[in-house]
């Protein structure tokens, strides 16, 4: 099966490859793992405390097409997005947006579990300073 | 000596009693029973035709440690009273031959299950609900080794002079924890066939994903390992003064 025209663009072009400062509490930081293929994914936020707004995000991901693909959408997707916005991007969609075949969708449940990873990270970094953020988690 | 119906078990009476059962009116397969005949051959077949699963068609308990010599023992003898090649007389219809297809097949699925310690091992967690061949995502990994095997590969990008050794290092490491794993998996077992315990199931279901996903890192740092070396190699050749000519 050969990637779609969407995800070689991302692999070719991979937008927002790269790390921010993991010890900054305005960053989220998720790391994943595929269990069946040893796929491995980085994916970081940083986010607006006052609006939770996503003003960044970057990932580093070491695997296949299909998994650099899904990292890299899922940060074009991230940015701007609210914290809920944010937990209510599904795999689904990123199969939708990709075309991936089904051998191949597991690469998005991981871009899913790097997100919900990376926004847990930035509420579980912040929940002692916000009490509000706790609301924002159990609603996620 | 009484026989029995290898269909319905019931005791073989009359004169015409080992070839067609009075209870149900079936023909018998030319020696049923087998060596051993008896009711007990006869029910050990019937038992094969209603068990919920391989442990009741070997009349074995659900345990992870089985005697394997015995159960090969009970395959042939089963096998003897079950097999198809025993109803192809036109003696039998072909609703004995069907039935006996029927069973032949269960009872080699079942025999090749019970004697891989693997399968066995993954045929009993499926009965009690823990399903070890469906990874679900992130969740059913253990996390720290997905770190290092992240700062594994993020180093070997960055460093390239040191990053064999690293490679090495961290596949020696592997092999480690897979042999702790494996121990671990085989200390639940026994745990388990002496004292049951659904938490035990559940334990060994986490070690046994430990253990794919360990194997799984294990063959991508073989590969990683054959690039560089490759790597380094080609870069040695290309310094040997000459080595073109």
């Amino acid at each position: 099966m050969a990637y779609t025209k969407k995800v070689i663009e991302h692999f070719e072009n991979p937008k927002n490859i790269g790390s921010l400062d993991k010890n900054s509490l305005n960053v989220g930081t998720g790391l994943v793992g595929a269990p069946e293929c040893g796929d491995v994914m980085k994916l970081q936020v940083e986010i607006d405390e006052t609006t939770h707004i996503i003003k960044d995000a970057k990932f580093k991901t070491f695997g296949c097409g299909s998994a650099i693909a899904s990292s890299s959408l899922a940060t074009e997707w991230l940015k701007g997005k609210t914290i809920d916005q944010a937990m209510a991007i599904r795999n689904t969609d990123i199969v939708e947006e990709l075309s991936l075949p089904p051998i191949k969708i597991h690469c998005s449940v991981l871009a899913e579990d790097a997100i919900k990873a990376a926004i847990g990270d930035y509420l579980k970094k912040n929940e002692a300073k916000k009490a509000g953020t706790e609301a924002v988690a159990v609603k996620a | 000596m009484q026989r029995h119906c290898a269909f319905c078990s019931q005791p073989l009476t009359g004169a015409s009693a080992p070839h067609v059962c009075v209870s149900c009116g079936k023909p018998q397969p030319v020696h049923a029973a087998g060596p051993e005949s008896g009711a007990e051959s006869a029910q050990a077949a019937v038992r094969v035709a209603e068990a919920e699963d391989y442990f009741q068609a070997f009349g074995v308990s659900r345990k992870f440690e089985q005697d394997r010599k015995a159960l090969e023992k009970r395959f042939y003898d089963l096998s003897r009273i079950l097999h198809p090649d025993r109803f192809s007389s036109a003696a039998f219809g072909p609703e004995a031959r069907r039935l006996s297809l029927e069973r032949m097949s269960y009872l080699n699925q079942a025999w090749s299950t019970l004697k891989s310690p693997q399968l066995l091992r993954d045929y009993l967690l499926g009965l009690e609900g823990f399903d070890t061949s469906k990874p679900q995502g992130n969740a059913q990994i253990p996390m720290e080794l997905a770190e290092s095997w992240f700062e594994l590969q993020d180093a070997v990008m960055e460093e390239p002079d040191t990053a064999l050794a690293r490679v090495q290092d961290f596949e020696l490491g592997l092999r480690k924890l897979s042999l702790s794993n494996a121990a671990a998996i085989l200390e639940l077992e026994k745990s388990h066939d002496s004292q049951g315990g659904r938490d035990l199931l559940k334990e060994l279901g986490e070690k046994i994903r430990s253990e794919s996903y360990l194997r799984s890192l294990e063959r991508d740092v073989e590969r990683l390992k054959n690039t560089l070396m490759k790597t380094a190699l080609m870069k040695k050749n290309s310094n040997i003064p000459g080595a073109k000519n």
